[in-house]
């Protein structure tokens, strides 16, 4: 295999048709209504079975992805209009990075005023949370909203409302009602 | 000076690039703390290399609670790790470096271009680093770190991870990479914490699955992916390494 990738192997996978729909179940939690949000900011309304017990799993015909990154990955690409993932490394590098900690930290309570004051002084002089809107706003808007329903949000966060503002406001408007009350 | 510098520096008198800000072959001096016995830390390296990207490594003691410290949150703000420092950027948690470090590479990408296969490979580095990775951590903790070698610890781990084994067999059967035809992150995912896994005496999971054992063979003997004479498993911890707590630097000599 060389420098541009000559005699690396052509792989089929599995494809889905325009007129499947994606369907997600999974547990009632955080992480489902982190992969809600980051459907919803790409166009994608999800048909959704949500219970105590289910695994994460999103389908859209024969295609099964069972891992939020991946999740995020697929309907990134299936979604509407051009992907958020960035392509510059390093707002790559923030987005992956502002997952981790609405992921790892956030999801299990910890470090939460710290990481939102954070957030609050990064939202005062960027619109999203690595300067251009990524792939990480919707999930990470979604563990913040997660966070307010359940009283444990500090207060006083005027850049962070502002930031779930414009990430709510890029959700299209038919399925933008929808979506707010599954995650809020 | 911070604890990139103290603990990861360049080395300014051997003349290596970048040291005063300067930019060589488009990259600055990639600096990474991390610790040996963290499989994280051990996949950035491997993508550092395979993505012929020279990266200064140095060590937190993690088991000692240094990740903790104020010298370390000083650097990494949640205390997350690996981390890694570009110039004036930095970057925590093993997603962001490694594919950070992948798009700042020579070789082609890590990450397939089909969006199917890409989130395949998602799936797969999951299963790699939330499903087995804690399992393979409480043995390299129990045999090799702490090696306080408690056998119900240990044997706990060995009940998940074989069928986690088993469906990797089951993948290896069917396709010569993780995710399939070609050589991806997930890749690299599972032979870091395969090789720590390997390194400890519940190698025998391993062992007793023929492709596993075969891929991760062919993984050590296969040239890095920008096609530089160096192959990254070799930068992999020893046994004495990890007890130790000790890191290869990653260095390319044949630009």
């Amino acid at each position: 295999m060389g420098l541009f990738g000559f005699g690396k192997s052509k792989e089929k996978a599995a494809v889905a048709s325009k007129n499947d729909n994606f369907a997600l179940s999974g547990p009632n939690n955080a992480s489902s209504a982190r992969c809600i949000m980051a459907a919803a900011v790409r166009g994608v309304a999800l048909e959704l079975d949500l219970g105590d017990g289910k695994q994460l799993e999103m389908s859209h015909g024969p295609v099964k992805i069972n891992s939020e990154n991946a999740i995020y990955t697929y309907l990134d690409v299936k979604g509407d209009g051009a992907p958020l993932r960035p392509k510059k490394a390093r707002h790559l590098g923030d987005q992956n990075y502002w997952l981790a900690v609405a992921n790892e930290l956030l999801d299990n309570n910890l470090q939460i005023e710290k990481i939102l004051r954070r957030m609050d002084e990064i939202l005062a002089t960027n619109d999203y949370l690595a300067g251009p809107i990524t792939q990480a706003d919707g999930p990470v808007a979604a563990g913040v909203l997660q966070l307010k329903k359940a009283g444990s949000c500090p207060q006083g966060l005027s850049h962070v409302d502002a930031w779930l503002s414009r990430v709510e406001q890029v959700v299209p408007e038919g399925i933008r009602a929808s979506a707010m009350s599954q995650v809020s | 000076m911070d604890l990139f510098d103290q603990r990861a520096a360049g080395d300014a008198d051997a003349g290596e690039y970048g040291l005063s800000g300067e930019m060589k072959k488009t990259q600055y001096v990639l600096q990474l703390l991390g610790a040996a016995y963290c499989a994280d830390t051990l996949k950035c390296i491997l993508v550092a290399a395979e993505q012929g990207m020279e990266m200064n490594t140095g060590t937190i003691d993690v088991a000692g609670g240094e990740n903790q410290s104020a010298d370390f949150i000083a650097i990494s703000e949640f205390g997350m790790l690996p981390a890694l420092k570009e110039n004036d950027f930095f970057s925590y948690g093993v997603k962001s470096i490694t594919e950070y470090v992948n798009a700042r590479g020579l070789g082609f990408s890590l990450i397939p271009k089909n969006v199917t296969l890409a989130a395949e490979q998602d799936d797969c580095c999951a299963i790699a680093r939330n499903q087995a990775g804690p399992h393979i951590s409480a043995i390299v903790n129990e045999t090799l770190v702490k090696a306080s070698n408690d056998a119900a610890t240990i044997d706990a781990a060995k009940a998940v991870l074989g069928p986690l084994l088993d469906d990797l067999e089951q993948r290896l059967t069917k396709n010569k990479f993780v995710a399939g035809k070609n050589f991806s992150l997930a890749d690299i995912y599972w032979m870091a914490q395969l090789h720590l896994l390997s390194l400890t005496p519940a190698n025998d999971l391993i062992e007793q699955r023929a492709k596993v054992k075969a891929w991760m063979g062919t993984l050590r003997a296969k040239k890095s992916n920008c096609g530089q004479a160096l192959i990254a498993t070799s930068l992999l911890p020893t046994v004495a390494d990890v007890q130790s707590n000790t890191i290869k630097d990653v260095v390319i000599t044949d630009f």
